[in-house]
């Protein structure tokens, strides 16, 4: 807020005072100015007036004051008289009186006969011989004439005696003292002037008022010429004059104009104070003009402030509503909405929360509250001991299978409920997967009787409606500190030890061994060079032979893959191909063994060996939609005939295997392939399961035949399985046989087929050559071999 | 400024031969108006005009009234004597500073005294001013012809006993210009009977108002 709504305000009234004061300034300036102007006009054109009655009444009475001493008897009698020098001593004590430079005796004729000032004058002519006649006929004459470049009233009187015997002239100078004199006396402005026109608009000043201003006297010469009885606003300068001509009756000589003069500025000059007064109001405004817009502002801001920092409180996740306020208007609204919002914002967070913190389906913490929640449980007593229990529900996967994931979600809310009563207050009960909750126990001693507990809880069966499932609880422990002080990996720990139990038909609380977990970035390398081993080499297939237990040939090898790790040496094939099914490299590794399979069968076959190759499927496998057209692919490049090789599936992997798959490997069967069950006899495959699959082959689990010789019941079943698998018309091959004893058990018994180390174990390419053609067994020749 | 007299009709008429003529002479101003108290000299223009019977020689009083002098023009031939009188009740003074009066008289009267009378022997006008009251004036006419009068207020002179012959008629007013020379013109008078009127150029008068500023 760096130019906010304070000070925009502030700004803009202060601006608008400003204007409209300056405005009202500068209107009153030029209505009192032209008013002035206008008045000084009127005031100019009354002292022009007045200057002309003053002129003209100074001038009769200087006229008087002539004629007066023109009575005086002496002087007439020495003008009588013709006493020249008497005359001229009492012209010129009288023409002080009067103010004359100037007194002259002329005769009745207009001759000069003495003069005051200008003796050489005396015999000539008098100037202005018309005055002569007026001063005759009216006692006197006056007028104004220049003489010399300056202006004089000129006075002519007769000398009475009693009769007119002769003139007396008398010069008085209009000079500044006269100007000024005539000023002081009256109203008249301080400027006065006196100028005489020179021609082409040239006025020279005759005489000026002393204490006025020069300007007059410096404007006229260059000036335009004065426009007579009319008032004119003259320039000079910074300055300006209004300034007023009028025309004096000039007996003699060019015209004289007498210029009267008012200074602009001087007329302004009281409004001085008006002036600053206004400033001075102005200034006073602008101070009451921030004062107040900082009053209104502040009780306008000052609530946007307390709600943007209300707003900053909610974005920071404070969301105690603003206290309501009683102001009804904008603000208020606005207050009373950003209050609601807030309540509003606090539910949909806390949902968002509570569904970020929670299970949809049970209502329970989800994975990542528990680890948070267990963290700080962790974080405030370390080191302590405590255990992380995962329960899980066996079979659950079929039991989705079977009745939907809709059901599996009632089942596991109904588990979820059992298992939080059960846990109590410090349980903290979570569904941390779609298949197991998790619970705390705050200590090992605890741990065991929580997880019989948890397990009792959720009991054996579950009910909805007609339908009843036998369920059980297999729980997995990770106890901390031992296997872990993060919750994060008491979880997986405690997971790993969970699928152990999930595993298992009973005894179904395990908990986390280390030795049995491998290390999981052990295993992720372990991983990245299985993938390099797949591409670049490193993987041999070993075939371990299978003997005809009718014709003691080596009839048949099941290929192995066999690893050696550049690093690790051997690496037990139940640890890599569990590896690559979990990470989802089993194909590639079944593709390798096919390829293999197929190629070592091509080779037996060009060398007249009838060996038929058996390999591994995993249950991956039979979701590959290719598998089938691989297969056949590279039966045909290598020219082996599908009934040299047999597809060996687990028993389990089969069971509860989708349509898809099955019609997959029937229609592998329908090729020519044949399809062996391995491991038969440990898994919970029915016959009339079996009955639904293209198999030709069962393989008897080596389980049963390991101690044929020693357990009657093994024997039996083996027995058993021979007889029934006959019948069914599948051929029976036993894995597993170590020892003499067994191996003519089942050829007693009429089983077809016989593996194991009695025989051999699985062997490299070569060793294989050597064994059918070296050893004890042969290999069973193509019969249309040479 | 010139002056100029204009002869507008002279009518002559005769009786008998050698009988004198009564002139009268009709004066006015250049704005034809009736002139008052203007003299008219008659000259004749031949030497051998008879003189005629001479008027009986009197004494001409000029009194001082209301401040005035009364007649304001008073025609004295010459060689006769001139008598002030102070009729007002306050002092007068009675001077003139003109050549003519031999010697320039200046004196003073009371109230109701009479001057010495005062010979007058040179022709011409004599101004006669009151240093008291300086608008009092009085205009001696000296005159030297056989024949002069002054016009009375209808601006007419008379002279009698004019005998029939060519004359040049002098014309003075108190309000010819100052220094003017005296305007002439001649007339010639035949029978018992005789006219003229002449105009002259004079000053206009001076407002009635002036003495009240002194």
């Amino acid at each position: 807020m760096a130019f906010g709504f304070r000070n925009r305000l502030a700004v803009f009234m202060m601006a608008t005072l400003v204007v409209v004061q300056g405005a009202t300034a500068l209107t009153v300036y030029r209505v009192t100015r032209q008013a002035l102007v206008t008045q000084s006009e009127h005031r100019l054109i009354g002292s022009a007036e007045l200057f002309a009655q003053q002129l003209e009444a100074v001038s009769q009475r200087v006229a008087d004051s002539v004629q007066v001493l023109s009575l005086d008897y002496p002087l007439r009698q020495a003008v009588a008289s013709q006493n020249d020098q008497t005359v001229l001593s009492a012209l010129r004590n009288h023409g002080r009186r009067v103010g004359a430079t100037r007194m002259q005796w002329i005769g009745l004729d207009g001759t000069i006969r003495g003069d005051t000032a200008v003796p050489a004058s005396v015999g000539k002519a008098f100037d202005f011989p018309d005055m002569l006649d007026d001063a005759a006929s009216d006692g006197k004459a006056r007028g104004i004439s220049i003489l010399g470049g300056k202006a004089y009233w000129i006075v002519l009187v007769p000398v009475i005696a009693p009769i007119p015997i002769a003139y007396i002239g008398a010069h008085i100078p209009l000079d500044d003292a006269m100007i000024d004199s005539l000023r002081r006396l009256s109203s008249l402005p301080p400027e006065v002037v006196l100028a005489a026109n020179k021609g082409e608009g040239h006025w020279e000043v005759l005489a000026k008022s002393v204490e006025g201003p020069d300007v007059l006297a410096q404007l006229l010469p260059n000036g335009a010429p004065p426009v007579l009885f009319k008032p004119v606003l003259m320039h000079q300068g910074a300055r300006s004059d209004i300034v007023m001509a009028s025309a004096l009756d000039v007996r003699h000589g060019p015209a004289i104009v007498a210029v009267v003069g008012l200074s602009l500025d001087e007329a302004l000059k009281p409004y001085d104070p008006v002036i600053f007064a206004a400033l001075g109001l102005l200034l006073i405004g602008l101070f009451a003009a921030l004062f107040g817009t900082g009053l209104i502002a502040r009780s306008v801001a000052r609530p946007l402030e307390v709600l943007a920092a209300v707003a900053r409180r909610i974005a920071g996740g404070d969301y105690t509503p603003p206290e309501p306020t009683t102001q009804t208007d904008e603000i208020g609204q606005l207050n009373g909405a950003l209050g609601n919002m807030v309540v509003a914002i606090g539910e949909r967070e806390e949902r968002i929360r509570f569904q970020a913190s929670h299970d949809a389906v049970t209502g329970l913490p989800n994975r990542v509250s528990l680890i948070e929640e267990v963290d700080a449980v962790l974080r405030d007593r370390p080191g302590k001991e405590a255990a992380m229990l995962l329960v899980g529900v066996p079979r659950l996967q079929e039991i989705v299978n079977t009745l939907g994931h809709d059901f599996r979600d009632r089942l596991m809310r109904f588990v979820g409920e059992r298992l939080r009563d059960a846990a109590g207050e410090d349980g903290h009960v979570a569904r941390v997967s779609d298949i197991a909750f998790a619970a705390w126990s705050p200590s090992w001693r605890q741990a065991e009787r929580r997880a019989n507990a948890l397990s009792a809880a959720v009991g054996d069966v579950y009910r909805e409606g007609d339908v009843t499932v036998d369920i059980a609880a297999a729980v997995g422990i990770a106890l901390a500190p031992e296997h872990g002080n993060q919750a994060g990996l008491l979880l997986q720990r405690a997971d790993i030890a969970l699928h152990d139990a999930l595993a298992r038909v009973e005894d179904r609380i395990v908990i986390y061994d280390p030795d049995k977990d491998q290390h999981r970035s052990d295993r992720l390398s372990l991983m990245r060079d299985l993938r390099e081993a797949l591409e670049v080499g490193g993987l041999n297939l070993h075939c371990q032979p299978k003997v005809d237990l009718g014709s003691n040939l080596v009839a048949g090898a099941e290929g192995l893959v066999r690893w050696t790790h550049p690093v690790r040496g051997f690496v037990s094939p139940d640890s890599f191909i569990g590896l690559a099914e979990e990470t989802g490299n089993i194909r590639r590794l079944t593709n390798w063994v096919l390829e293999s399979g197929v190629r070592q069968a091509a080779d037996w076959n060009r060398r007249g060996m009838r060996i038929r190759m058996s390999v591994n499927l995993s249950v991956r496998d039979l979701g590959d939609p290719q598998l089938a057209e691989r297969v056949l692919g590279l039966l045909k490049e290598h020219s082996v005939d599908p009934s040299d090789v047999v597809l060996e599936i687990t028993e389990s992997a089969i069971m509860g295997e989708p349509d898809a798959a099955i019609r997959m490997l029937r229609n592998l069967a329908d090729q020519g392939i044949d399809l062996s069950i391995d491991d038969f006899g440990v898994g919970q495959s029915s016959f009339a399961y079996l009955r639904r699959l293209p198999v030709r082959e069962i393989k008897i689990d080596k389980s049963f035949v390991l101690k044929l010789g020693d357990s009657p019941e093994d024997a039996t079943i083996v027995r058993s399985i021979v007889e029934l698998g006959h019948n069914l018309g599948y051929k029976v091959t036993a894995e597993g046989v170590e020892d003499e004893g067994s191996f003519s058990f089942l050829r007693e018994i009429g089983c077809d087929y016989a593996q194991g180390y009695y025989i051999s174990k699985a062997l490299p390419s070569d060793g294989f050559d050597r064994f059918v053609t070296e050893g004890r067994w042969s290999a069973r020749l193509r019969e249309t071999a040479p | 400024m010139r002056f100029h007299l204009a002869l507008s009709f002279l009518l002559l008429t005769a009786s008998l031969p050698g009988a004198a003529a009564t002139l009268k002479l009709q004066i006015s101003d250049q704005g034809g108006k009736s002139l008052a108290d203007a003299v008219a000299s008659l000259y004749p223009e031949a030497p051998d005009v008879a003189p005629g019977k001479p008027m009986p020689p009197h004494d001409h009083f000029i009194d001082q009234k209301d401040e005035t002098f009364v007649p304001l023009v008073e025609v004295v031939p010459l060689g006769e004597v001139v008598i002030f009188r102070n009729s007002d009740r306050t002092r007068h003074h009675v001077y003139t500073f003109s050549p003519l009066a031999t010697p320039p008289f200046d004196f003073i009267l009371k109230p109701n005294e009479v001057s010495a009378p005062i010979h007058l022997t040179k022709p011409g006008v004599i101004p006669v001013g009151c240093n008291i009251h300086d608008f009092m004036i009085n205009y001696l006419v000296v005159t030297d012809s056989r024949w002069a009068a002054k016009s009375d207020d209808k601006g007419s002179v008379t002279l009698a006993d004019v005998p029939p012959g060519t004359y040049t008629v002098k014309l003075w007013h108190p309000r010819l210009r100052p220094g003017a020379a005296q305007p002439s013109q001649t007339v010639t008078v035949a029978g018992d009977q005789a006219s003229a009127s002449l105009s002259m150029t004079v000053m206009a008068p001076p407002r009635e108002d002036d003495r009240d500023h002194y």
